[in-house]
């Protein structure tokens, strides 16, 4: 067990400390969720009340694109150096290679989710700093959810000829539940119920992430195997 | 000579059979709706097909599973004739939904809770013939349809629990469920049922045979093409 | 006679499909016993296949 923990901390740090050297991916990253917030403004009448109770929508949108955008660019740059294959030659335990990358994307998601939350409460005159501690929660559990089967189609996805462009496609339905969850409870958070009125969305919310942290972490080796 | 399929032949002939008493026993045994006249009995093709969906995909799963288990060829085969022809009946359902909707709802699409999860199904199966198209490696292939088959199927009731949340949650329409149906449309439905059965394992019987002959084919032009190496090395030395 | 468009169209997509799914199915088929017989009938001649076999 301590073995695994081990693997899975080392290949987390070997992640967390590549991307700390460029800082390119999670630089794209939050421009690109920037712009999407961006753009969604101008798709909406300033001021108007529809954008308030938008904002988790919008909110989501911009986190889920530019999350599938960086787990694309984390997976081809893996590809493009032969990572996948020594890491494939490593004795660590597949298990333990899907858990280090799955927690490097949730790093750099929270991250992202962090820069963009101010941008939302600027642009959109949203009032989070009260329900701050309560929204962390479907934030965290929608993370973690998008992360697990992110992280394995995007494993997939890079062994087929679209590449890149097939993994929004593998990933959007299947994160259908996650998503519809995050939303919901966040829109409840942010009109001012507390934790048991959103109870549902969150226990749908943990549900998907523990079944899929666990599904994913299973079925990893037969991604990484020859 | 070619050789009949004979589950293909057998269940064919069923369907056939049931197809041209199914639509007198849809139309004329049954009684008509007060509210929903004629359109009602859509409901007679579009459930059928949505339990020959649901058979498919789960064929898709159990395959998919012994598949990544014991490495045979003949599962990967079972596992992707499931998913295309459930994919085939789940488009039969999205596309009749929309005509039973719009004369009884007003609106061609109104979100209900069962189409919408018909509509994810049906996107996260195009995303599984979409990885068969684009695959390079056919092996690899096997292995990642399969994951993608048992990560969708685990996901269907997560789908449906929230699809289902989240029109409680906007009730914009209320749908009139059709609980406690008369004798007569009780029949007519079940006979339905068993015709689409039949005919859903007629045409996953064809689908497999033919994918098997393909197989066979593929394999046959390789060994053909490898030895062609070798004589052309030994020939060039 | 209430709503018998729809339920007809409804009845005629659903029969077109399967109709139009059958026969792709068959003509695939055709082509996959065509192919196999002018490999037979090409070896058995004893010529070797072509390069784009």
């Amino acid at each position: 067990m301590s073995l695994f923990i081990s693997q899975t901390l080392a290949i987390l740090e070997k992640d967390l400390r590549t991307e700390w050297r460029t800082k390119e991916r999670l630089s794209a990253m939050a421009f690109f969720a920037f712009l999407v917030v961006l753009i969604f403004n101008f798709v909406f009448k300033p001021g108007s009340p529809i954008m308030q109770s938008a904002a988790p929508g919008i909110f989501w949108i911009a986190t889920t694109f530019a999350g599938l955008m960086g787990l694309g660019r984390a997976f081809a740059i893996e590809k493009q150096n032969d990572c996948l294959l020594g890491l494939r030659l490593t004795p660590a335990d597949p298990g333990a290679i899907f858990l280090g990358k799955m927690l490097g994307n949730v790093a750099a998601m929270l991250l992202l989710e962090a820069l963009i939350l101010p941008i939302l409460v600027i642009f959109l005159d949203i009032e989070i700093v009260g329900v701050l501690p309560r929204l962390c929660i479907p934030i965290i559990l929608g993370t973690l959810g998008f992360a697990s089967v992110g992280t394995l189609f995007a494993a997939m996805s890079m062994n087929t000829r679209l590449q890149e462009a097939l993994l929004p496609i593998l990933t959007l339905p299947v994160l259908v539940p996650a998503l519809l969850a995050a939303v919901e409870a966040f829109h409840g958070i942010l009109a001012g119920d507390t934790l048991s009125e959103v109870a549902s969305w969150l226990q749908l919310g943990g549900a998907f992430a523990g079944l899929f942290c666990a599904a994913c972490l299973l079925l990893f080796e037969f991604v990484l195997e020859d | 000579m070619r050789r009949p399929y004979i589950p293909a032949f057998v269940f064919g002939i069923l369907a056939l059979i049931g197809l041209t008493i199914a639509p007198y026993m849809a139309l004329m045994y049954a009684g008509i709706e007060k509210d929903m006249g004629f359109a009602q009995k859509i409901f007679y093709y579009h459930v059928p097909s949505a339990f020959m969906m649901y058979a498919g995909f789960s064929i898709c799963f159990i395959s998919s599973i012994l598949y990544l288990y014991k490495r045979d060829k003949k599962y990967d085969i079972w596992a992707f004739c499931g998913a295309e022809v459930g994919l085939l009946f789940c488009t039969l359902v999205l596309l009749t939904g929309p005509i039973w909707a719009k004369p009884i709802w007003g609106a061609w699409w109104v979100w209900d809770a069962q189409l919408t999860l018909h509509l994810v199904l049906w996107l996260i199966y195009v995303a599984y013939m979409m990885l068969h198209s684009y695959s390079e490696d056919s092996l690899q292939s096997a292995k990642f349809r399969a994951v993608l088959s048992i990560i969708g199927f685990l996901d269907m009731p997560l789908i449906h629990y929230a699809t289902k949340l989240w029109r409680t949650h906007h009730p914009e329409v209320i749908r009139g469920e059709n609980f406690g149906l008369p004798l007569d449309m009780k029949i007519a439905f079940y006979f339905c049922v068993v015709t689409f059965l039949m005919l859903f394992l007629a045409l996953l019987f064809k689908r497999v045979s033919l994918e098997k002959a393909r197989d066979e084919l593929e394999s046959i032009k390789a060994d053909i093409r490898d030895r062609q190496t070798i004589l052309g090395q030994v020939g060039s030395e | 006679m209430q709503y018998l468009e729809y339920m007809t169209a409804a009845y005629i997509i659903i029969w077109v499909v399967i109709l139009l799914y059958f026969l792709s199915l068959s003509k695939r088929e055709k082509n996959i016993w065509e192919e196999l017989q002018n490999l037979r009938t090409t070896i058995s001649r004893g010529e070797t296949p072509q390069d784009n076999v």
